[in-house]
Order: structure tokens, then sequence, then C-alpha cells
């Protein structure tokens, strides 16, 4: 009966979150020719990280332990991974609407208002996604992995990017909590592309340990990279996608708490 | 007498612009700090990538850069990549859609001068608060040897980068008359500049035809040039800051030229 009432909910928060982006598309397309120049803007991106890891190895070795196409593919997997961040999480945009008040409209309907908010990102980064993924396949295509470690890839990849998105949303409620202003937080997803484009050894242990425990971003990207080119086994795939889901957890506590202590602009 | 009187008013105005300007970007400290550290987060990563690459590659120099140099461009870059982008398309953008040009044209200003005076001095602004102190930490820190005529090169290159960059970002403001959103725009500008301009990787390490290419456009005289003017100003030869100045000419003229299209065919609601 509890689990009935638990699945009837979920598949009820499901059909409002993708009726909020099929408004949101609808909402974006009116204007096609700007929608489509935007979406191909966006696009663009990724290549200009392919001309960058490209123009290094042209130029150098490169880093040590990583091949050209490694890297490009741990990079461009970088660039696919904050596109997604972006499209379910603007703490910028959402904190502007805490600000006038225009979050509480979503908090009074009956649905999960953590889905509602994870549907106000900016969906136009959605074609930076599909550069990447394109050039990821390129990148693929030339490093030959098996079909396992593909497998294995794309399960850790999948819960390490419901992590980072998790830990996106409280990072957005304790931003509006502390200082009311996020403008900079838009700079922040590029920081955090930067530093996850490159093997997280090369900021030593200190970056090892800030993005992977701290800031999870290394669980979308360095880790799934390292598994699919077979230097990581099983079990710590394993082990990295039990944290992952202890981390969603801890994330979605945290968010229905600072949503709690919430106070709109209207009081 | 009367000219000078005229001039120290003017001067007064813009100086209250700019003292405005401070005081708005004080209201959030907080996020003026945290924008600021951003800034500083980028060349760090390429301080890490780039040791890493030298060690591997097991070379003193790639390209004419030793990586002391390399490490130096990228902090530069960041110090000129605040300068140069603005937020004039979106400022232009807003008053064409929301009718708010309606009011401004009837400054006594006039449009385009009050609106692109706004955002340089913003921009000076955010120089003077942020840049500056930047700027001198990083020529102490990496002990940089500020000759006259490096000084010299580096603000008129970047007098040069300005005046395309703001341009270009016209430019695109005036095409809000024609879109409805000039995002797509100014995303793709800023990702060439990024890479074209040399904030993405200096200019010298691309070779063959990309580098004959590329040192035909513009965007080599927001970042790269600048940047080298002031590393290695034997580099610059005279006749780059001519190209330089046709381009922001050429550039001039195009974004006057559009904005006077534009300005034909804008009607708000009063009329």
């Amino acid at each position: 009966m509890q689990g009935s009432r638990f699945i009837r909910s979920q598949v009820r928060n499901a059909r409002v979150f993708l009726a909020m982006q099929l408004y949101a598309w609808k909402e974006v397309l009116a204007y096609r020719a700007s929608a489509i120049f935007l979406l191909l803007a966006i696009a663009v991106g990724p290549i200009l990280n392919f001309i960058f890891i490209t123009v290094i190895y042209s130029v150098s070795s490169g880093i040590a332990g990583w091949s050209y196409y490694q890297l490009l593919f741990l990079s461009t997997m970088s660039s696919f991974i904050i596109s997604m961040l972006n499209y379910f999480s603007s703490p910028r945009a959402i904190v502007a609407l805490m600000r006038q008040g225009g979050l509480d409209i979503y908090l009074t309907r009956p649905y999960s208002p953590y889905l509602s908010s994870l549907a106000l990102g900016s969906i136009y980064s959605l074609s930076g996604a599909f550069t990447s993924v394109a050039i990821i396949a390129y990148a693929l295509l030339n490093i030959g992995p098996s079909a396992a470690s593909l497998l294995e890839f794309v399960v850790v990849a999948a819960f390490g990017l419901a992590a980072i998105i998790s830990f996106m949303m409280v990072f957005t409620m304790v931003v509006y909590s502390l200082m009311r202003s996020a403008r900079w937080a838009g700079n922040l997803m590029n920081v955090f592309g930067e530093f996850s484009s490159y093997p997280l050894q090369i900021y030593s242990i200190i970056g090892v340990f800030v993005f992977s425990l701290l800031i999870p971003i290394g669980l979308a990207i360095y880790y799934p990279a390292e598994i699919l080119l077979g230097r990581v086994n099983a079990w710590v795939a394993l082990a990295i996608v039990l944290f992952a889901v202890v981390l969603i957890y801890i994330f979605r506590k945290a968010f229905y708490h600072y949503l709690k202590n919430y106070t709109s602009a209207i009081g | 007498m009367a000219a000078k009187i005229k001039s120290g008013f003017n001067m007064a105005k813009y100086w209250a612009m700019f003292k405005l300007n401070a005081k708005d970007l004080l209201a959030y400290r907080s996020d003026l700090v945290l924008s600021f550290l951003m800034r500083i987060l980028y060349p760090l990563v390429m301080v890490f990538v780039w040791t890493v690459i030298y060690a591997t590659t097991k070379t003193n120099h790639i390209g004419t850069y030793t990586l002391d140099s390399m490490i130096l461009y990228f902090f530069l870059a960041s110090v000129v990549n605040l300068i140069l982008y603005t937020d004039l398309p979106y400022s232009m953008q807003h008053d064409i859609k929301r009718g708010a040009i309606a009011s401004k044209l009837a400054l006594p200003m006039g449009y385009v001068r009050y609106t692109v005076t706004t955002v340089i001095i913003e921009n000076l602004t955010w120089a003077a608060m942020v840049e500056l102190p930047l700027f001198v930490i990083i020529l102490v820190v990496f002990k940089v040897h500020l000759s006259a005529i490096a000084a010299i090169e580096f603000i008129a290159m970047l007098g040069i980068g300005m005046g395309v960059s703001y341009s270009m970002e016209f430019t695109i403001g005036a095409l809000s008359a024609y879109a409805n959103d000039i995002n797509g725009f100014v995303i793709f500008e800023g990702l060439m500049t990024s890479l074209l301009g040399g904030a993405m990787i200096p200019l010298s390490l691309f070779s063959g035809a990309a580098a004959k290419i590329i040192g035909l456009l513009p965007f080599q005289y927001m970042f790269y040039l600048p940047i080298t003017a002031l590393t290695n100003p034997s580099a610059v030869a005279p006749e780059m800051f001519l190209g330089g100045l046709a381009w922001f000419l050429v550039l001039y003229a195009i974004g006057r030229l559009t904005w006077r299209q534009a300005y034909k065919s804008i009607t708000s609601a009063g009329g």
C-alpha cells in the first residue's frame, strides 16, 4: 500500500518534470532563429576544448600516463557533465527566482520541489552535451574499450552525475541563505569544468580529496574515465556507485532541510 | 578658460558615474570577492596543467615560452579578460526590447555615448578595484621587469584591443533591433575571442595554415598581442599597431552602420 503510493507519487513527479521540460522547450523554440543560433553557439564550446587538447599534444608530450585520445576523452567527458549539470541546475537562476519570491509558486504545488527545481536549469546547454557525445564517441573509437568497461563507465558516470547535481542543489540553497546572490556561480561551474578536465592527480592529494569528497565532480568524470580505461577494478567501481548513492541521499536530505528553513522574499 | 571649465565639468560627470558604479559593486561585497576568486582559479588550473606538461615533455621551452612565462601569460590573460568583456550587448538588448531606449534617447548625452560610456566606466571601476591590485600582485610574484617601452606598448595594444572588442559588442547589441535574443551572438563571439584571441592558448603555439588565418583576424589584438607587448615587447612589430588600428576603424564603421540601420527600425510604445 505504502509502496504503491510512493510509486504513484514518483510517476506523478516524473510526469510534471517532463511537462515542465516540454513547456520550457516550447517557450524557447517560439523564437526559432534566436534559439537555433544560441544552441549552435553553445554546441561550439566542446570543439574549442578539442582544439586545445590537440594543440597541447602537437607541441608537447602532453600529460604523463595519458595519451592524446585518453585526455581528449577525459576533457570532453568534463564538458558533457558540465553541460548536463547546467541543464539540471542553475544556481544563479534559482537564487534570482528565490529573491523575487518566484520559487514559492513551485513549493505550493502538490509535487516534488526537488524535481521542480531540477527543471529550472538552462535547457540550451543540451546542445553542448550533444557535441561532447560526438567527440567522446570519436575518442572511444580510437581507445577501443571493452563492452563491459563501457557499461561500467556509463553506470558509474550516471550515479556520479546524479551526485554532483544533488550537490549543486544544496549548494544553491546554502548560497541563498548566506548571500542572497549567486552572480558568480556561473563562473564556478566553469571552474569546476576546468579542474575536472584533467587527471585529478595533477592537483596533488589535496585536489583528489577536494574533487572526490568535498565537491564530488570526480565521481562523474575522473573515476568513470579511469574505469573505462581499465585502471580501476569492478569492486572499486561498485564502491564509487555506493558512495554516490550515499551522497545523493545526504544531499537530498540537506536540500529539504534548507527548504524548510527558507524564508521567501515575501516572508 | 571656458573650455577648461567645460572639460572639468565633464570629468566631474564621469567621476560621479565612477563613484556610483564603485558603490554599486560594493553593495554585494562577498559577490565581488568570489567573482575575483573565480578569476584567479582558472589560471591556477593552467599552473598545474602546464607544470605537468613541461615535466612530461622534459623541456624548458614550449614554443617561445618557459614554464614561468607560460603561467604568467595565463594570469595576465585573466586580467585582460576583465577589461575586454562588458555587458554592452545585453544592456542595449534590454533598452531596445523593454522600451527603455525611448527615455534614454532624450538624454542630453545621446544614447550611444551614454550607453558606451556607462559600460566603459563600469569596466574601469572593476579595473581599479580588482584588476589593478591583481596586476600588481602578478608583476611582483613573477618578478616582471616592466620597462617604459613595454608599459607603453601594452597600454597602446590593450587600448586597440578594447576598441576592437567594444566595437564587436556594440554591433551585436545593435542587432537586438532585429533578433529576439542576441545571447547566441554574444556566446559565439566570446568563444571565438577565447580561441582566436589567445585567452585559451598563446597563439604562437598554432602553426601552418591555422597560424596564418589567425594572424589575419582581429581577435589577436584582444589577448595575445597586448600580453606579448608586455612580456616580450620586441616581438611586437610597429605594423601590428597599424593593423590593429585598421581593424578597429573597420569594426567601428560596421558598428556605426549597423546602429544607423537598427535605429531606423526601432519603435517604442510611445511611437
